[in-house]
């Protein structure tokens, strides 16, 4: 029960990541609905890390889901470091950091989470 | 059907729909907060350009909304704004990426209510600011508290029943957060 659960989060994540991409469409239409900063090389990011975390909820591979989430946490630290900076690599601002990192949060505490409850299952051996 | 399965399927549909609710409620509140860090930027915070986080400091000063606090803003926040732009960057950052995945929510909910408070007294008498806004911020924080919504559709409604088994301490502070 608990292992599905966490596969399934861990397929949510990456479906919310995945749909965050629509706001790479909400560029030209003012700040109303620009709600995240979903620009250049971010939006690759976004994409790749949550169809990562769809295939590792849909496969049932935590690993995947831990991999992904640890590059959304890597890319939201990179993007912090990089505000206000002339050189944005991935061209996001605070709002790309902290998608990326609440997404990486999510599928890191989801691995931990699981793995600690595998563990207290199994019990001692 | 006899009129106690007819109850139990009422209050089933309106858990759920209560359920589905309440996530609407918690990922709009984070998408917002995510968005509050997006014009929030480091290092200077808008100072030179007399713009972002800046200029509404300097809003707070100049329309109080209770003197003490103007002040406060004036001579410890504004002198220092390198470093509390960066705190208050972090801080909503946070807020939106917890909220949106309903983790530590109430935890989350409770920062969201001081932040909404420090923000509320900084900026409720600037000019064309809309008062009710900062009355439905706040309101709307206390009912992601008052409903631990994170256990809705969040990743708290998921962790906790691990939580509750675990010893360790870190899990009864996250049964309390949650």
């Amino acid at each position: 029960m608990n292992a599905s659960n966490m596969h399934r989060a861990t397929l949510v994540l990456g479906i919310v990541a995945v749909a965050s991409c629509v706001f790479a469409l909400t560029a030209g239409v003012g700040e109303t609905f620009d709600l995240i900063h979903v620009r250049g090389a971010s939006i690759a990011v976004i994409a790749v890390a949550g169809l990562l975390a769809i295939l590792a909820g849909a496969r049932k591979l935590p690993v995947l889901g831990l991999l992904a989430g640890l590059v959304f946490l890597v890319c939201a630290v990179l993007q912090l470091v990089q505000l206000g900076q002339a050189f944005n690599l991935l061209g996001g601002d605070g709002s790309t950091m902290s998608l990326m990192g609440g997404l990486g949060i999510g599928l890191v505490s989801v691995w931990l989470v699981g793995r600690a409850s595998t563990q207290s299952t199994e019990g001692p051996r | 059907m006899d009129t106690s399965l007819h109850t139990s399927l009422d209050a089933a549909q309106s858990s759920r729909l209560n359920g589905i609710a309440l996530a609407v409620l918690r990922v709009g509140i984070a998408v917002l907060w995510i968005q509050n860090a997006s014009w929030k930027v480091p290092p200077d915070f808008g100072r030179e350009a007399g713009k972002g986080l800046f200029f509404w400091v300097s809003q707070a000063i100049e329309y109080p909304v209770l003197p003490f606090y103007s002040g406060f803003l004036e001579s410890v926040i504004l002198p220092n704004l390198a470093v509390f732009g960066y705190l208050t960057l972090l801080t909503e950052a946070a807020l939106g990426a917890f909220l949106l995945i309903g983790l530590a929510t109430r935890f989350w909910a409770l920062v969201g209510i001081a932040q909404t408070l420090a923000i509320t007294l900084s900026v409720l008498n600037a000019p064309n600011e809309w008062h009710w806004s900062y009355y439905l911020m706040l309101l709307a924080h206390i009912v992601l508290l008052g409903t631990a919504a994170g256990r809705s559709y969040g990743l708290d409604g998921i962790f906790r029943p691990i939580w509750r088994q675990s010893s360790a301490r870190f899990a009864s502070i996250l049964m309390r957060a949650s």
